[in-house]
């Protein structure tokens, strides 16, 4: 550090003028900021990779077979053939300023296990899970919630009208979950053996029940890619910048370009951390939002 | 005031206003001068510069909440020049502070600068990185908002503030890019970064759904002098149109008698370095909102009370011209 940086009329150390010492403070403010927003990415993979671990070994499509047995807790991959299995529930507040549309945000996601029948073939050949019905310790991830969806019943004048309040409008979204489903739970053998097999009802956190209309491994390596992507490229992107900013002559034009791309980089990466951050949240917490706008 | 035996001062809506427009003159003369006179380029103005910075916030804050003019032309103004201060549009206070913060999560709405939005283990990284996931989520938030409230004269604002502080900025590094970058940019940055890092230091292991200790206070003398009575932090929040000159006796007569000692705090440098420094970890949560439960009640209104009039009073200031 320079004195005469700190205050006039002292003697220089290192020999920089404050145009230098500045630059590092710079570049410094540059890099730990840009580190912190990689850092952040990166530790959002663990999360997201435990999650589906503790889901349990997969058995579904011809594969798995002998977990099934031990009571553990398994991938179950199969088709519910009749009605739904469960809900996911989003509730929302509706807001309006008049003109014809509100704007919801969420404000709370649940889900609930109706029961039903899961269809899985293992190495063995086909069996038959029972699975309970439920509403704690459930989890339920929808591969898309529709935010347009609305009870038909419900007039928009009068949903607006309570929209402009400071209340505001209150509704839920239901998205039904059937066909082709992942349900990861605690299985038991019921009367049949391995045939017959049964998902234990959650009594507490550690029994907890996942159904899910997305392939939840495909998931994880989707928000491990996205999170690695960002991670890494922002790491990149910072060197990059820092090349060019310290490019000869130091604060000539290839170095003014340098630091005008570290400044853009800085405050565009913060919203792009936020949307990395909101990419990867659990399909059972997706944000929804939406409009709902008069016809 | 006619009738009142007291006259109104002249221009400011309250005596104690010039001492915000003392601070602002006075961090405008520090830009001035480290650009415009590159003799007076040294650290120690850059930090004394961004200092001033986090002061411009702090006036910011106040004017957003209560115009400090009497003419709605020169709040107007102001309001650009302090966003020219810190490179952020100050009318993004009303929907990021005014109504969304000051409201915490009482209407299921996640509060945008909630202390929860970082969780490293090595507390002194929460208070570095808090401003790269607030300000992007005050931002977005503050864009959805203009969305649905489409409030013209709001929308027109928002982007005059944006507007003549990049064009000013821009000019500015035209002429000299270095200069401008060093010793006004890089103030403003740390001005507005640091406005948003006091709502960790504020509400940071408190209890926000309770009345009276929901946020940490800074009790002393000379930094409240400075800061305009910011440091008293819970009556601002439990009542909002409180002009800031009158916090401090609030706080002694209402606050005081219901809060944890914990955050009653007599200095922010101390907590600053205790919290941040001296210690690794974040401090423990503790069951702050006791103290209240044992002190007599008050006339506070209920808190969608409170909400209702904070809304109506930043809906008063969004038709300034």
């Amino acid at each position: 550090m320079i004195l005469a940086d700190v205050l006039p009329g002292l003697p220089t150390i290192f020999g920089l003028g404050i145009l230098e010492v500045m630059g590092i403070i710079a570049l410094g403010i540059l890099w730990v900021n840009m580190t912190l927003l990689a850092v952040v990415a990166f530790k959002r993979v663990a999360p997201c990779r435990q999650a589906v671990r503790n889901m349990g070994p997969s058995v579904g499509l011809g594969r798995g077979h002998t977990h099934l047995r031990s009571g553990g807790r398994v991938l179950l991959h199969g088709h519910i053939r009749h009605g739904e299995v469960a809900y996911h529930r989003v509730e929302q507040t509706g807001r309006s300023a008049g003109e014809g549309q509100i704007f919801f945000h969420d404000r709370n996601y649940s889900g609930e296990l109706v029961g039903g029948k899961l269809e899985v073939i293992t190495e063995a050949g086909p069996i038959q899970v029972e699975l309970p019905a439920a509403s704690e310790h459930t989890e339920v991830w929808p591969d898309a919630v529709a935010a347009d969806v609305r009870a038909a019943e419900v007039d928009f004048e009068a949903a607006q009208a309570q929209a402009r309040r400071a209340s505001g409008y209150r509704r839920q979204l239901r998205t039904p979950i059937h066909g082709q489903v992942w349900v990861s739970a605690i299985v038991a053998p019921a009367e049949d053996g391995e045939v017959q097999l049964t998902v234990l009802a959650p009594k507490r956190a550690s029994d907890q029940i996942v159904v899910s209309a997305v392939n939840p491994k495909l998931w994880a390596k989707r928000s491990t890619a996205i999170c690695i992507g960002f991670g890494s490229a922002t790491l990149a992107v910072t060197t990059g910048c820092t090349i060019l900013a310290l490019w000869p002559p130091v604060f000539g034009a290839v170095s003014t370009v340098g630091a005008l791309a570290g400044m853009a980089a800085l405050l565009s990466n913060m919203l792009f951390g936020n949307l990395v951050r909101d990419a990867v949240r659990k399909p059972s917490e997706r944000l929804v939002g939406g409009v709902w706008t008069q016809k | 005031m006619p009738g009142s035996g007291k006259t109104e001062p002249w221009l400011v809506r309250h005596p104690t206003e010039w001492r915000q427009i003392g601070i602002v003159a006075t961090y405008w003369c520090f830009l001035g001068a480290t650009y415009f006179v590159p003799e007076t380029r040294n650290l120690l103005t850059f930090f004394v510069a961004c200092l001033l910075s986090f002061l411009n916030a702090v006036v910011l804050h106040n004017h957003m909440h209560r115009g400090i003019f009497h003419s709605r032309r020169l709040n107007a103004v102001w309001r650009v020049i302090l966003s020219f201060g810190n490179f952020y549009p100050a009318s993004a206070n009303v929907p990021g502070h005014n109504l969304v913060h000051h409201h915490f999560e009482d209407d299921g709405k996640p509060d945008w600068v909630a202390p929860e939005h970082v969780g490293f283990r090595w507390n002194l990284l929460n208070l570095i990185h808090f401003p790269n996931t607030v300000g992007p989520n005050t931002f977005t938030g503050v864009g959805h908002w203009m969305k649905h409230t489409r409030q013209r004269r709001f929308i027109y604002r928002y982007y005059t503030d944006l507007g003549v502080s990049a064009l000013i900025l821009g000019v500015l590094m035209l002429f000299d890019f270095w200069g401008a970058l060093f010793f006004v940019f890089l103030p403003q940055l740390y001005g507005a970064r640091g406005i948003l890092r006091i709502n960790l230091i504020q509400h940071d292991r408190t209890d926000t759904e309770s009345e009276w200790n929901h946020s940490r206070n800074f009790v002393g003398r000379w930094f409240n002098w400075i800061m305009c009575n910011n440091g008293y932090h819970t009556i601002h929040h439990n009542r909002a149109g409180m002009h800031w000159s009158e916090l401090a006796e609030a706080h002694r007569r209402e606050v005081v008698p219901r809060i944890h000692p914990s955050l009653d705090e007599p200095s922010m440098a101390w907590y600053l370095f205790r919290t941040y420094v001296l210690n690794f970890r974040r401090p423990e949560t503790l069951d702050v909102a006791a103290a209240e439960n044992v002190a007599e009640t008050t006339d506070l209104a209920a808190r969608h009370v409170r909400r209702a009039a904070a809304e109506a009073d930043a809906a008063a200031e969004a038709v300034v011209p």
